[in-house]
């Protein structure tokens, strides 16, 4: 034994040494930039960005580039490759399962196609993150993913295919299904909920269970009170997570009465509650910061097809947020693709949310949201080097994407 | 609940008062006497080219008579000053269907009709236009009527159509684009009849010695296509010989446009459409303007070879995207570059906003402008696609689309910077009289206060 050990170290110490030579050879790159957003913070005039392989190294003002790296200069501007919080784009076929009502244990993965144009377009446009959720006509419609846009393998592309479990507060969980009134059911859709009392019930029936049965692994379960349990073994155990705060919760809602239940909901079962949608936010913001709930609102641009009798409250949503310190981040769910994201958010910069915050919330702001800050949304050391370059302030109506970078690598379409 | 009658009276007596100041306020816009006023402004684009920083205008009746950095101005002329505002000309809106509720009609060939008919002077349109800072708006019948009706260039100001005239009778539409459940060659060849008949009428009225008939419409090959058509010989009508008031007053602006006194203004639904529009203006010899489909660019080598155009117009969308049908290879398409490139001098159109929750792309004009520049059109191109070139395009360049002496005091001021999101327009001058403040803008305001919010 002892003999053969000798030749192993002396490989391993071989074998590492390439290693370190191969790293040392990893390319170096400097990005030398007018101004660099780095989601974090005040912006850096005239910055430097290190790049080291698909790391950031480092950023700053004074940030000296060493012998040899290949650097490319930016007349504009640099941000972190921004982030999608909510799309349900690349979904092949229906949006949710519509067969049960209830189905936390399906998978958003396993409908979504990869090779989707509109991942392509989105990386363009310089979106390199998007999480996506089963659509809003199920009650509890599944676990959402987070994915690149870029085109690479299943393993690289998703950082997360159970990011989040995704519940549906919105009249559409309700709209559209019918009562059973006499005549004999002839679709599935004669079913509940038909209200928003049936969505909040069923939402609550499917935790409670799940915090009664937490810990029986029975196939046949008795009763709690008249109801039959009616959740697997899996979506059990998918929900009590939630209710440990072990996992996300994402609840669309929209109008107040809903983004309400959903913070009632949050307390009564301990849930860690991101709001998408979100409306009429701006009319609750003591309960919102109370509740600590994060939001993922539209952008401005949503509402231009939109109306109501007091325009200006989603208008001012932004900034209340901001004001509020709510955190907040974006998604295009219900109002458009994620390429189109930035067409969306010059409305909310135009009135009135500032850049740097406009930034945040695509970037820092939506990777915390999501629970992937450790890897992307901001340009700090140790974070992906996913980054995209503006030959303008981003929101200047006459600025272009220049490059995109992901994992180091400049983009070429 | 007591009833006061004097008060109703009262109110009864005010309103009326009110009434009467704005008839007499509106009363044919341009004659109302303007004294002679003077605009300072951090910056005024003349949209020909130059840059004036802090310049002046200066307005007498309605018109520009001078524009510079250092001009005279004459004693006790009013000066007002908006040293951050950026002064550009009014946008022109070359083709539109502003304040026409129904823009098509059932009917196919209806020359007869006009838009003054059609036009609702309190649509909410008008404010819209004015918000985005629009002085002049050709509204014309829509896409779907064979041989449409006839348009008006239009001010988007004042209370009644006449109040808001500019020109009327400007053109007369005509649309390649099939009616509903018709092919294209059922609907060329029902346009073709269209004239051929008109012609045969005219033929009717003249009144011609036996054995002297003028002759039949004969056949032509087009030199483009190289297909036979039937061509009427209109050079063989002697308007003089037809007894006055006899032309059917339904036909007669049909027979304006034979005539030249009436432009057309052709619409192509598609690239193949230009040379069908190629083959009625050459055909019948009329004067024509051609609006384009976002399809225009696949026109362009048609397009380039003809001299004697003028500019064509496009529609909003100014970028398409192709999918290659083999590879699945996206394309998008820069519509303005390309049709720059090729050297056609083109107008774009902007879509008419129909509430104020219409606030992204299209919309807006100085965004037409930003996108015609994002995909690498000259800056002075860009904005003259929306100002000077579609002022080319309804024949009012002489008095529209730029800042220059001599020409209509038409102009927008902008809080800032044009392409910088954050920018308003901020005041909306037509003829030298302010139509448009923001600070007056009730509907704007409400949506900028800040407001908080609580429960």
């Amino acid at each position: 034994m002892r003999t053969l050990k000798k030749p192993i170290t002396l490989l391993a110490l071989l074998s590492l040494g390439l290693l370190s030579v191969t790293a040392l050879q990893a390319e170096v790159t400097a990005i030398r930039a007018s101004k660099i957003f780095t989601g974090a913070g005040a912006p850096i005039e005239n910055g430097v960005i290190l790049i080291n392989g698909d790391k950031i190294t480092d950023v700053g003002q004074k940030v000296s580039i060493p012998a040899g790296a290949k650097v490319i200069e930016v007349k504009g501007v640099v941000t972190p490759g921004w982030i999608n919080a909510g799309s349900t784009e690349g979904i092949q076929g229906r949006l949710a399962e519509e067969v049960e009502e209830v189905t936390p244990e399906i998978r958003v993965l396993d409908s979504l196609d990869l090779d989707s144009r509109n991942f392509k377009s989105a990386l363009k446009e310089g979106i390199t993150t998007v999480a996506i959720s089963p659509g809003e006509r199920n009650v509890i419609g599944g676990l959402g993913a987070i994915v690149r846009t870029k085109p690479q393998s299943l393993r690289k592309m998703v950082v997360n295919d159970q990011a989040f479990l995704s519940v549906s507060m919105v009249l559409s969980a309700a709209y559209s299904n019918r009562s059973m009134r006499g005549a004999a059911p002839y679709s599935i859709y004669y079913r509940i909920p038909t209200t928003r009392m049936g969505t909040v019930f069923l939402i609550r029936r499917a935790f409670t269970e799940a915090k009664t049965y937490s810990d029986s692994k029975k196939i046949t379960l008795p009763q709690i009170g008249s109801l039959t349990p009616f959740l697997s073994q899996e979506g059990r155990d998918i929900l009590l997570a939630c209710t440990q705060g072990k996992r996300k919760v994402r609840i669309r809602a929209d109008y107040k009465q809903e983004i309400r239940s959903a913070i009632m909901m949050a307390k009564e079962f301990g849930l860690s509650l991101t709001i998408e949608g979100a409306l009429e936010a701006a009319q609750l913001i003591p309960e919102i910061k109370e509740s600590k709930t994060q939001l993922l609102i539209r952008p401005g641009a949503y509402f231009e097809t939109f109306s109501k009798e007091d325009p200006s409250q989603f208008l001012d949503l932004p900034k209340a947020l901001t004001k509020a310190k709510i955190p907040f981040a974006f998604s295009t769910t219900n109002w458009g693709s994620s390429a189109s994201l930035r067409t969306g958010l010059r409305m909310d910069v135009r009135f009135g949310l500032s850049e740097n915050d406009a930034i945040n919330a695509v970037t820092s702001q939506a990777a915390k949201i999501l629970g992937i800050d450790s890897k992307v949304g901001s340009i700090a050391k140790g974070k992906n080097a996913d980054l995209v370059a503006f030959t303008d302030s981003p929101f200047s109506i006459t600025s272009q994407v220049d490059w995109v970078m992901v994992d180091g690598k400049v983009q070429n379409d | 609940m007591s009833f006061d009658p004097t008060k109703n009276i009262k109110i009864g007596l005010k309103h009326s008062l009110a009434l009467l100041t704005l008839f007499f306020a509106f009363s044919g816009f341009s004659a109302s006497a303007q004294e002679s006023l003077a605009i300072r402004a951090g910056k005024i684009i003349t949209g020909v080219g130059q840059e004036i920083k802090d310049g002046t205008i200066l307005i007498e009746q309605g018109k520009i008579v001078a524009i510079g950095k250092e001009i005279q101005l004459p004693a006790n002329v009013k000066v007002q000053r908006y040293p951050n505002g950026v002064i550009i000309p009014g946008f022109v809106f070359a083709h539109s269907q502003a304040g026409l509720r129904i823009s098509n009609e059932n009917l196919p060939v209806v020359p007869y009709i006009s838009v003054m008919d059609g036009i609702d002077p309190i649509s909410r349109n008008f404010p819209n236009l004015l918000r985005e800072g629009v002085t002049t708006v050709h509204v014309l019948p829509g896409n779907r009527t064979r041989i449409g009706g006839q348009g008006a260039i239009l001010r988007p100001y004042g209370k009644t159509v006449d109040e808001m005239l500019v020109k009327n009778a400007s053109a007369i539409k005509i649309s390649l684009a099939p009616g509903f459940g018709q092919s294209p060659m059922s609907h060329m060849a029902a346009m073709r009849n269209d004239f051929l008949s008109l012609y045969n009428y005219l033929k009717s009225l003249i009144p011609v010695e036996p054995g002297q008939e003028l002759p039949e419409a004969g056949t032509a090959v087009s030199s483009l296509t190289g297909l036979v058509r039937p061509a009427p010989k209109w050079s063989a009508i002697d308007y003089k010989k037809i007894p006055e008031g006899k032309i059917d007053a339904q036909r007669m602006p049909f027979v304006k446009l034979i005539k030249k006194e009436i432009p057309a203004v052709i619409y192509c639904s598609q690239a193949s459409d230009v040379l069908k529009a190629f083959e009625i203006m050459d055909t019948h010899g009329i004067k024509a303007r051609i609006v384009m489909s976002s399809s225009a660019y696949k026109a362009k080598d048609i397009l380039k070879k003809r001299k004697d155009l003028g500019p064509i117009v496009i529609s909003p969308n100014l970028e398409t995207t192709e999918i290659d049908p083999i590879t699945g290879k996206e394309k998008k398409i820069k519509i303005g570059k390309v049709l720059h490139d090729a050297g056609i001098e083109f107008a774009v159109e902007t879509v008419t906003p129909s509430g104020i929750f219409n606030l992204s792309g299209s919309y807006h004009p100085w965004f037409q402008v930003a996108t015609l520049i994002k995909q690498g059109v000259p800056k002075d191109v860009a904005l003259k696609a929306l100002t000077l070139t579609a002022a080319k395009a309804i024949g009012l360049d002489h008095r529209l689309g730029s800042l220059e002496k001599g020409k209509d005091a038409n102009f927008v001021i902008f809080s800032g910077d044009m392409f910088d999101v954050r920018t308003w327009v901020d005041h909306v001058f037509i003829e030298g009289r302010e139509v448009y403040a923001r600070s007056k803008d009730h509907e704007l305001q409400e949506l900028l206060k800040d407001k908080e919010k609580g429960n």
